[in-house]
């Protein structure tokens, strides 16, 4: 069953891409895939690519799979070891993960959240406060990162 | 100073007072109702003139002849008459001073750029008067469709290019209706070698993204191979330019083409043709083509009767027996694959169903306990 679904949701995802994101198998035999996800334009991770572990767990898609970024990013919602802090990759109550989504909305919920960062509820408690207070900063300090890390 | 000076200055503090060589002008502002309205008033041979009302315009002409016909009139009896005549109009709806003269001028316009252009594919004045749709063809047989709008918040600069399909906006607003259309036909002129440079592309090679091009985006996402893809990103003002180019896809795989890439280029020559310079540094003869719709790909999508969360529709002999009752959503689901999923979560047992929430629209939705 869940070779299945993931057979599809590749083969949808290699044949009508979502901007700015690829998706392929890293290990076919370990169930590990690895995706590519450009920095939305006019932001600061604007020209990075950045590189995403992820984990298909056995009892996907009953349970989230699991997401990390490979590649630095200087991001309240994403911590030093590459964690994400996103409501859709989290089982109910607490998050909202339901089979239905698939990993190509996630993907793209990953790539909004890299734009559009959410201090309100940060995984890097300094970043958050940085980006609420002292944007500038904040958006020199994103840049150099992608800039040092991400750019091909 | 008189007195008279002495009077005009506590009652139009805003007004100045200056000697002619025939007489005097007072130029300023006038207060009424907390709008401010521009004053230009001239004293020549006994009379008093209105000369420039800025705004109020349209009423000129009719007080510089009620003026006329009084006699014995000072400086103060003249603005006080402004005055009062504009907080007259004002008062039954004063707005319409000013749009009486805005319509007035946005109809002149129309009418004389209608004369003016003769060869558009659509041309028409919305019923309120406030937004001009325009369509053309350019000299390749391009479509280009814009809409103007009228911006009266704007003194002069009335007409404003509100929609237009093209990468960047070109042109600030002109109190021309004729000069801001020559400066879109002017922008379009100057980007035929970008749309023939993207129209090349999007004819030979698979694009993924965006999915209808249009004139606006400057970039195309190109297939490559499985899985991987290079973004070209152009300066529409500069078609002549390297473009952006971004590979996305595996590493082992994006490595070759990176590798291809850097060697290469230096080789760009802005002289040359953009679209065989693409080709050249990517170390392409050309782009892979866009196979025809085959039936097994069509099948491999996910389509709505499959279940949603196995997405298959054959699930060990068994096809999909469950639909959401909310009829926007109407997904379908194996019972099997759907009770797996209600039992994660907070469900209540009701004999011998499970009732819990849809995955896909989160209304209430029932499965029989196998």
């Amino acid at each position: 069953m869940q070779k299945q679904r993931l057979a599809k949701e590749l083969a949808k995802i290699t044949s009508f891409p979502p901007t700015g994101i690829c998706l392929y198998y890293k290990d076919e035999s370990t169930n590990v895939l690895e995706a590519k996800v450009e920095g939305p334009p006019n932001s600061s991770y604007s020209g990075g690519i950045f590189t995403l572990e992820i984990n298909i767990p056995e009892r996907y898609p009953f349970v989230p799979p699991l997401i990390k970024f490979m590649t630095k990013i200087y991001h309240p919602n994403i911590d030093d070891n590459g964690r994400i802090c996103l409501d859709l990759l989290k089982m109910p109550p607490a998050g909202n993960w339901k089979p239905t989504i698939g990993i190509e909305g996630l993907l793209i919920a990953v790539r909004m959240l890299i734009e559009c960062p959410n201090p309100d509820d940060p995984l890097m408690a300094d970043i958050a406060e940085e980006y609420k207070n002292y944007i500038d900063e904040f958006k020199n300090k994103a840049k150099k990162y992608t800039l040092k890390y991400a750019i091909q | 100073m008189t007195e008279i000076d002495l009077d005009l200055l506590l009652n139009y503090p805003l007004i100045k007072k200056q000697r002619t060589t025939e007489g005097f002008s007072y130029t300023g502002v006038v207060e009424v109702n907390n709008v401010d309205y521009k004053v230009k008033l001239k004293y020549r041979k006994n009379k008093f003139i209105f000369h420039d009302l800025d705004k109020l315009n349209s009423i000129k002409n009719e007080l510089n002849k009620e003026i006329g016909e009084k006699k014995d009139l000072s400086e103060l009896k003249v603005l006080d008459y402004f005055r009062d005549y504009v907080k007259s109009l004002a008062n039954n709806g004063g707005i319409l001073i000013n749009k009486s003269y805005l319509y007035r001028k946005v109809l002149m316009e129309y009418i004389e750029f209608t004369k003016f252009y003769l060869n558009l594919t659509k041309c028409q004045l919305s019923d309120d008067f406030m937004k001009i749709f325009i369509s053309m063809q350019d000299e390749n047989k391009r479509e280009h469709s814009i809409v103007i709008s009228i911006d009266d918040s704007e003194v002069n600069n009335i007409f404003k290019l509100e929609k237009y399909d093209l990468p960047i906006k070109p042109i600030k607003n002109n109190s021309n209706l004729t000069v801001l259309f020559d400066q879109f036909l002017a922008t379009v002129e100057v980007l035929k070698p970008y749309f023939d440079f993207m129209e090349h592309l999007d004819n030979t090679a698979w694009i993924l993204d965006p999915v209808e091009p249009k004139k606006c985006h400057n970039y195309r996402r190109i297939y490559l191979g499985e899985n991987t893809s290079v973004t070209v990103r152009v300066d529409a003002y500069n078609i002549k330019l390297r473009p952006e180019i971004l590979f996305l896809g595996p590493e082992r795989i994006v490595e070759i083409y990176r590798d291809n890439l850097n060697s290469n280029l230096d080789t760009w020559d802005e002289n040359g043709d953009p679209y065989t310079q693409l080709l050249k540094i990517l170390g392409m003869e050309n782009f892979p083509e866009k196979p025809a719709d085959d039936v097994e790909s069509a099948e491999l999508l996910i389509n709505n009767t499959e279940c949603s969360i196995c997405f298959t529709f054959n699930l060990n002999e068994k096809n999909p027996d469950i639909i959401c009752r909310n009829e926007h959503c109407e997904s379908c689901y194996h019972s099997q694959c759907l009770y797996e999923w209600l039992i994660t979560g907070n469900v209540r047992r009701v004999f011998s169903e499970l009732h819990g929430l849809c995955p896909n629209c989160e209304k209430q939705i029932a499965c029989p306990i196998p």
